[in-house]
């Protein structure tokens, strides 16, 4: 048994009635052991974000299999916890009620629910706001409440979907700063799919290239820089230039096959 | 933009006070400049009235509001359950959204004397009939709130392991708060109408019983008094749902309550035909069940008897066709010069802005106004022809168009304004190219929904006071007994209302293709 999560063989069709059938992924395999900071990159369409939800459980594989600690994972479970592009808090609930959420729905007893979200509120650094509502906050807060609230299921993975997208550059580094302080602290692994170059090099320990629709593992580049790197080390910017020449590529092909279609 | 100002929009704005000042002002001048004409009696008059016959007004307001809100209560209820399984069964959605439209098109004034004889005197009628006017118009916006919500929102719930009903009762339930607002919003002044005209159709207390009798002995203060009540009475429901609406609520209210695809995906013969055998199903389970008799609880079969294979069928296809060609030629004219006086008004004060800072909350106020309850004042004023029909009609329409195409011209997005301004080009260009296309998906969804009511309006006048088309025969076939007649006018008005419904729901998808087309792929 392998401990950690571990990804043999996956692949994902789409068959929409009466259209041609998609081919999203085809046979995938990627372990991530415990603790370790992974990050799939690759073009849009390439089946990234499709592979991140069916290891949350919520979509099928057409084949192969995905385990966590040696059991086949058939549904969504607590110790894999996923964050999504947009913040998607619920704007009706206060900040505090949107991070114990998921806790409510667990039916974990009020007080002990309100010790764990203030918990987590201090170590995200929104002590001060969790009483505000979501449209109160900015861009970069309403991430960090994300956070937390999936940190509040205690997860042994973080499923991360784009998080940053959606933020300015500015607020983007502080965020991977952030959650790198954060991952550091629970020690959980993480899987995070991106399509920026330079957010791969600067959080994972391991970098998964994807290849264009169908999505198949292109290269493997681990990083073994410590942390916080410098991005214009001469290093970091060999692995750069490396990571988007093999990126580059693979859009090409992709905006080929669109333009074919 | 704050909470507050979201929650605001509930509202009419205090430049509304100005309009209605304005409003009152000239009703008073019209009351001077007619006085001895016997049609118009001003708000002095009206008052007078009032604090002569407080205690009657008193009493019949008190019956009738409270059967409003008997009504109210269980038809918002019935919307909120059918919405609920409509989402949780997905499959059953189309059955379930096209059986409300057929009975949401029950015309209510012949429904009104069945369910008299079905459940005899006291307040049964009003407050069933007060529910039906009603459930549609909370189910539609709920169908389409129940699903305004990213998908995330749903793959976080599904991600903690839960299904459906937790999604419904965690996510969807709020997130269709705003929608459910708006729907019980336009709801409120619908179930005093429909307690109203419950009470048209032979009650002994209320409201309606006086209109009723005020305008028999053509008596122009009390029917002016009676309509002014009803309308105040709906004005503040109206609000007052606006302002616990602003007081629970941080979102802005929903602009369009019920897009084409809000009922399920086009309207194919199948599903057409499925819905309509499912009615008949359900019509003839439910007066078996209730052990009714035939005699005036009349079956399927019956109908299909009296007026296909009996001797004298085509002699009932006759009559009834007839008076239903008359009832669509009043209607036809006056739904169309509603919805186009509605748009038009709506686009030319957006020309002068400050115009559309006094109409708006105006126009969202009147809309709320019980019209039918104003049908005997038109009578009075425009007399028992053509015209005082078509123009009922005209402004039942009116009301809803302008206010939806208001509401959809402001609507038009502002990026693409801007490179209007960046060009210099005029109002016009403007008003052309951008915001009137922005204003369709409103316009047709006012459109559609204005279909039945327009319907009601007519057969409403119909019944009190032209003694033409079908309105007038539903009336007559009550008073006659002849229930067969009666029946089958109820069926002809329900199939006809549907129809013209899902065939402006068919010009309104050929034209959103073009113009807004993630209105139509839902």
């Amino acid at each position: 048994m392998t401990l950690g999560l571990s990804i043999s063989n996956v692949s994902k069709t789409f068959s929409p009635a009466g259209r041609e059938p998609v081919h999203a992924l085809r046979d995938v395999s990627i372990e991530v052991a415990l603790g370790e900071f992974v990050v799939l990159l690759g073009p849009s369409g390439c089946g990234k974000s499709t592979l991140l939800f069916m290891v949350a459980g919520l979509e099928s594989t057409t084949g192969g299999a995905i385990a966590f600690d040696g059991l086949e994972v058939r549904a969504p479970g607590p110790e894999r916890s996923l964050i999504f592009q947009e913040a998607s808090l619920f704007p009706w609930l206060t900040v505090r009620e949107n991070v114990g959420f998921g806790l409510s729905i667990r039916r974990v007893p009020p007080g002990e629910r309100a010790r764990r979200v203030d918990e987590l509120l201090r170590r995200v650094g929104l002590a001060g706001a969790g009483d505000r509502h979501p449209s109160e906050l900015s861009g970069g807060m309403r991430q960090r409440a994300a956070l937390a609230r999936a940190l509040a299921m205690d997860p042994e993975v973080l499923l991360m979907d784009e998080p940053f997208a959606a933020l300015d550059i500015q607020t983007r580094a502080r965020m991977q700063d952030h959650l790198l302080e954060m991952w550091s602290s629970t020690r959980a692994s993480v899987l995070l799919v991106t399509h920026s170059v330079e957010e791969a090099l600067a959080l994972a320990d391991r970098i998964v290239v994807f290849t264009a629709r169908p999505g198949r593992i292109k290269a493997e580049i681990p990083i073994t820089a410590p942390r916080p790197r410098d991005p214009y080390a001469p290093e970091m910017v060999e692995l750069a230039k490396h990571c988007s020449m093999l990126l580059r590529e693979e859009v090409e092909k992709s905006f080929k096959e669109q333009e074919l279609l | 933009m704050s909470a507050r100002a979201a929650a605001a929009a509930f509202r009419p704005a205090p430049n509304g006070l100005a309009g209605a000042a304005l409003l009152v002002l000239g009703w008073e001048a019209a009351a001077r400049a007619f006085a001895g004409t016997y049609l118009i009696a001003g708000p002095v008059d009206v008052l007078a009235y009032l604090s002569g016959n407080g205690a009657l007004m008193a009493r019949a307001l008190s019956e009738t509001l409270g059967n409003a809100a008997l009504g109210f209560v269980a038809g918002n209820c019935a919307a909120i359950l059918l919405a609920a399984a409509a989402q949780l069964w997905p499959r059953g959605r189309a059955a379930i959204a096209g059986l409300a439209l057929l009975v949401f098109c029950l015309p209510l004034v012949a429904t009104g004397p069945i369910l008299r004889v079905l459940l005899g005197p006291g307040p049964g009628p009003q407050i069933v009939l007060a529910a039906l006017a009603v459930y549609y118009t909370t189910f539609v916006p709920l169908l389409v709130g129940l699903r305004a919500a990213p998908a995330s929102w749903f793959d976080l719930v599904r991600s903690y392991g839960r299904g459906p009903v937790t999604e419904l009762r965690r996510v969807r339930a709020r997130a269709a708060l705003p929608y459910l607002f708006a729907g019980l919003q336009i709801a409120a002044p619908a179930a005093f109408l429909g307690a109203m005209v419950g009470e048209f159709t032979g009650a002994e207390r209320g409201m309606g019983v006086l209109t009723v009798r005020a305008m028999r002995a053509l008596d122009v203060e009390a029917t002016w008094a009676l309509a002014s009540v009803a309308a105040l009475v709906s004005i503040l429901a109206y609000a007052g749902i606006g302002a616990l609406a602003e007081m629970v609520l941080r979102e802005r209210p929903p602009v369009i309550l019920s897009p084409p695809g809000a009922a399920g995906r086009g309207a194919g013969p199948a599903r057409g035909a499925l819905v309509l055998a499912l009615a008949v199903a359900a019509w003839w389970i439910v007066l078996e069940a209730a052990g009714l008799p035939t005699f005036f609880a009349k079956r399927p079969d019956d109908f299909w008897a009296a007026f296909v294979t009996a001797p004298d069928a085509a002699a009932a296809r006759a009559t009834l066709l007839g008076a239903l060609a008359e009832t669509a030629i009043y209607v036809l004219p006056g739904y169309l010069a509603g919805l186009l006086l509605g748009a038009g008004l709506a686009i030319a004060i957006l020309l002068v802005p400050a115009a559309a800072a006094v109409a708006l909350p105006l126009a969202v106020a009147l809309r709320s106004v019980p019209i039918v309850t104003s049908a005997p004042l038109l009578v009075l004023a425009l007399g028992r022809g053509a015209v005082g029909t078509v123009t009922l009609v005209a402004i039942m329409v009116f009301f809803p168009s302008f206010v939806a195409c208001l509401h959809g011209l402001r609507q038009a997005p502002g990026q693409v304004l801007d490179v209007f301004d960046s060009y210099a080009a005029g109002r016009v260009a403007r008003l052309v190219h951008v915001q009137v296309p922005a204003m369709w998906p409103a316009f047709f969804a006012a459109a559609r929904m204005a279909v039945p009511a327009s319907v009601l309006a007519v057969t409403v006048v119909e019944w009190l006071a032209t003694g033409q088309g079908v309105g007038s025969l539903m009336a007559l076939s009550a008073s006659l007994s002849d229930y067969d007649m009666l029946w089958g006018s109820v069926v002809a008005v329900a199939l006809l209302s549907g129809a013209g419904y899902v065939a402006v729901g068919a010009v309104e998808r050929r034209v959103l293709a073009v113009y807004a087309a993630e209105q139509v792929a839902g």
